[in-house]
């Protein structure tokens, strides 16, 4: 389920049944459990599972209010950011960094050698500095944009701000995280 | 390969970690929606549809100029 739910399936099935609702919910909870729980602590930091949870018994609550002409990533993501930025607003939770995987970078690497997987840790411990560096309303973009692929127009949807200051943004995000990553530039593996 | 490539595998690394979440008791169940949301017929519906019933049917047995007033009739003063 690369490109997520369908929008049709779950305006449809929210509408059905309880076992309907139960059905779709369960697939948008596996799809976006991780993904948008990594968003919330970007946005965030802190304690994000209960404010995940929170947005995820919004989500349900809402279903029925999804309209299916507008894609369904960009709906769920709203919310989360929405309420995020309420709860951030009231003070309740100090905006951070979020999740890491730790100072060790990722636990399962695909890599041969031993000087890939320490190459590999380095770049990703540097690219995670470089994330840090953002602000918090870039790297929001930087994830709508480079993880779930989201054109601009979505991007400024979420964002409530017009498409062209997202464009915008992202060229510095571009700029910045390109600077950072430029001594990777003769490692052939990693950056040909 | 491109600065967005490494940023997205990046995020595929660091999602991958995070160990799935439960949902919290309840949240499935239909409690968790809201009154509101429930969609319940109620007294007041069944009342109301047999009061709309009663409008319509003379309008519709026999359609003439009678019943066509009584229907604008029924606009100007409500009953």
């Amino acid at each position: 389920m690369k490109k997520g739910i369908a929008n049709w399936q779950v305006f449809i099935q929210s509408r059905g049944s309880q076992e309907s609702r139960s059905r779709v919910f369960n697939a948008i909870w596996a799809h976006y459990q991780k993904r948008l729980l990594f968003f919330i602590s970007q946005m965030t930091g802190g304690n994000s599972e209960d404010l995940f949870q929170e947005v995820m018994l919004k989500v349900y609550q809402n279903l029925e209010k999804y309209n299916p002409l507008f894609s369904f990533n960009t709906w769920i993501y709203t919310i989360a950011r929405n309420h995020c930025l309420n709860h951030l607003n009231k003070g309740r939770l100090p905006a951070g960094s979020g999740i890491k995987a730790g100072e060790e970078g990722p636990t399962e690497i695909d890599c041969d050698t031993p000087e890939d997987r320490a190459l590999y840790k380095e770049l990703h411990q540097t690219i995670s500095a470089a994330l840090d560096k953002l602000d918090n309303a870039n790297r929001q973009i930087a994830f709508l944009r480079f993880f779930e692929g989201m054109k601009d127009g979505d991007i400024a949807g979420i964002m409530k701000v017009p498409a062209g200051t997202v464009k915008s943004r992202l060229h510095l995000v571009r700029q910045t995280l390109k600077k950072t990553l430029e001594e990777y530039h003769e490692s052939g593996k990693f950056y040909p | 390969m491109k600065v967005e490539n490494f940023i997205r595998e990046y995020y595929e690394a660091e999602i991958s970690n995070i160990p799935d979440i439960e949902p919290m008791p309840g949240l499935f169940k239909q409690e968790a929606v809201p009154s509101s949301h429930q969609k319940k017929i109620g007294w007041e519906d069944l009342v109301g549809a047999l009061v709309t019933l009663g409008y319509l049917t003379p309008l519709l047995i026999p359609a003439n100029w009678f019943s066509f007033g009584r229907f604008l009739f029924m606009f100007r003063f409500g009953f």
